[in-house]
């Protein structure tokens, strides 16, 4: 299932580094004109990597 | 005329021949009561018969039988009675069986008459070989074991007007109270005593009604029991050994001071206003790495690496929690964050009123600081500990004026049951 994180460092993804996900909850549209993406594309992407049960997660403003 | 004589006498002829004796019937001649046939049939009666006819009663002797008691009956003219015959039965061969009997050998004879055919060439031998067993009761003579021993679980001498004794010879040849040679034998007091060689007589100890361990002082080979001991051993620390042992603490005892091993999470406590035994209380210090949901508002998370970390202490029923939220990178335009309670962390009492959903319950104290943590910020936080959105659990909720946050310290202090 897609969903939208904060970028990161691919290669140093362990359980350690801090792992954002958008929280998206109630929005209809697709996830590529949220506004986190729309505003800030340099800083957030889609993905369908499995969530770390460890993730934190970010309401956009 | 001559013709009606002719006629009378044959008539009279033919009377005559009427009277000329005639052979017996088929089944024999009969007479009143009696009856000749291939029997004799007899006056029959039922019971003891009775002479009807007066002839010659006195002469005559006669037979009748009883049908009604199967008895045959005889009738004596001189003694003018009846009598039952009797005999021929089962008793009249008693006196012939009793003297056949007699005739046979009594069985009490048979040892006797037998005697005489029993083999007795071996019984001096056997006779000898009995007189070598040891007699079980009864014994008349001595019996010499040789250089075995007798094993049994008791030994017992038991004597007659005072004889009872036990002769210890030193060797086979010593006569009795002469040589190396000792009786032990116990008097009629039960006193235990003995006479040696020279015939002296002692006491090696008088009875005693309890136990006594017995033993040879010296070469007096005097026995002396327990308590003629005691006075050789050093009883001297005895009282104070007593006294000290009396101020020890019995393991009884320890129950009631209950230091032992306690529940889990308990703390010894008296939470009443007057003395009393200590309770179990409810106490607990953990610490950890913080491993909660963290939830931030704003634009940019904090980022890279973390070092999240809590730590929570339980006296009673106050709970006091630290958690530190530490990134390696900053936010940006944060305004709030969120965090759930650590896991294991107590369950927090809802004060009336304060159970809906986000309502804030016990107030919480927190900083913000920037990743490098040298940089206190300057926007106010504030925050709560508070209900979740679905109200089926709590979370602290620190809000802030927009900032780059690197670090979050949060302190909460809540009660619990």
């Amino acid at each position: 299932m897609e969903y939208i994180r904060q970028k990161i460092d691919v290669t140093n993804k362990t359980n350690q580094i801090a792992y954002t996900v958008v929280d998206t909850t109630g929005w209809a549209l697709p996830l590529n004109e949220h506004p986190s993406i729309v505003e800030h594309p340099e800083i957030f992407e889609i993905s369908e990597d499995q969530i770390p049960v460890n993730a934190q997660y970010l309401k956009y403003i | 005329m001559r013709k009606l004589i002719l006629f009378l006498l044959i008539c009279i002829s033919a009377k005559v021949n009427a009277q000329v004796y005639q052979e017996m019937p088929q089944y024999g001649y009969r007479a009143n009561r009696m009856a000749f046939d291939s029997t004799l049939q007899i006056p029959t009666v039922c019971g003891v018969p009775t002479i009807k006819s007066v002839v010659k009663y006195t002469k005559n002797g006669a037979i009748a039988y009883d049908s009604c008691n199967a008895v045959f009956y005889t009738y004596n003219p001189k003694t003018l009675t009846w009598t039952a015959v009797s005999g021929g039965g089962g008793s009249t061969d008693t006196t012939s069986l009793s003297n056949r009997i007699n005739l046979k050998v009594n069985i009490s004879d048979t040892s006797n008459m037998l005697t005489k055919y029993l083999r007795k060439t071996d019984t001096a031998s056997l006779s000898n070989r009995i007189n070598l067993k040891v007699p079980y009761t009864g014994a008349t003579q001595d019996v010499d074991l040789g250089a075995f021993k007798i094993s049994a679980q008791s030994f017992q001498v038991e004597g007659t007007n005072g004889l009872g004794h036990i002769h210890f010879k030193h060797q086979n040849s010593d006569a009795t109270a002469t040589g190396q040679s000792t009786v032990l034998y116990a008097n009629s007091n039960g006193d235990l005593k003995y006479k040696n060689a020279g015939n002296y007589y002692s006491t090696l100890k008088t009875q005693q009604t309890a136990d006594r361990v017995y033993t040879f002082q010296n070469k007096s080979y005097t026995l002396a029991d327990s308590s003629d001991l005691s006075a050789k051993l050093n009883t001297a620390d005895t009282s104070s050994l007593s006294n000290r042992i009396n101020l020890k603490l019995n393991i009884a005892d320890t129950s009631l001071l209950q230091s032992k091993s306690i529940s889990s999470y308990t703390i010894l406590a008296n939470n009443t206003s007057a003395a009393a035994n200590a309770t179990a209380q409810a106490f607990r210090d953990t610490s950890g790495t913080y491993t909660g949901t963290i939830t931030w508002t704003g634009v940019t998370a904090p980022s890279g690496a973390t070092n999240h970390s809590y730590r929570l202490t339980q006296v009673g029923k106050c709970v006091t929690l630290h958690i530190a939220l530490v990134f390696a990178t900053n936010g940006a335009s944060l305004t709030a964050v969120q965090m759930t309670l650590p896991t294991g962390a107590p369950t927090p009492i809802q004060p009336t009123g304060l159970t809906a959903s986000i309502t804030n319950m016990y107030p919480v104290s927190s900083q913000l600081v920037n990743s490098i943590n040298q940089l206190i910020l300057g926007s106010a936080s504030r925050g709560f500990l508070r209900n979740n959105t679905a109200a089926n659990g709590f979370e602290i909720f620190v809000t802030f004026s927009t900032a780059a946050v690197g670090q979050v310290g949060v302190i909460a202090q809540y009660w619990t049951n």
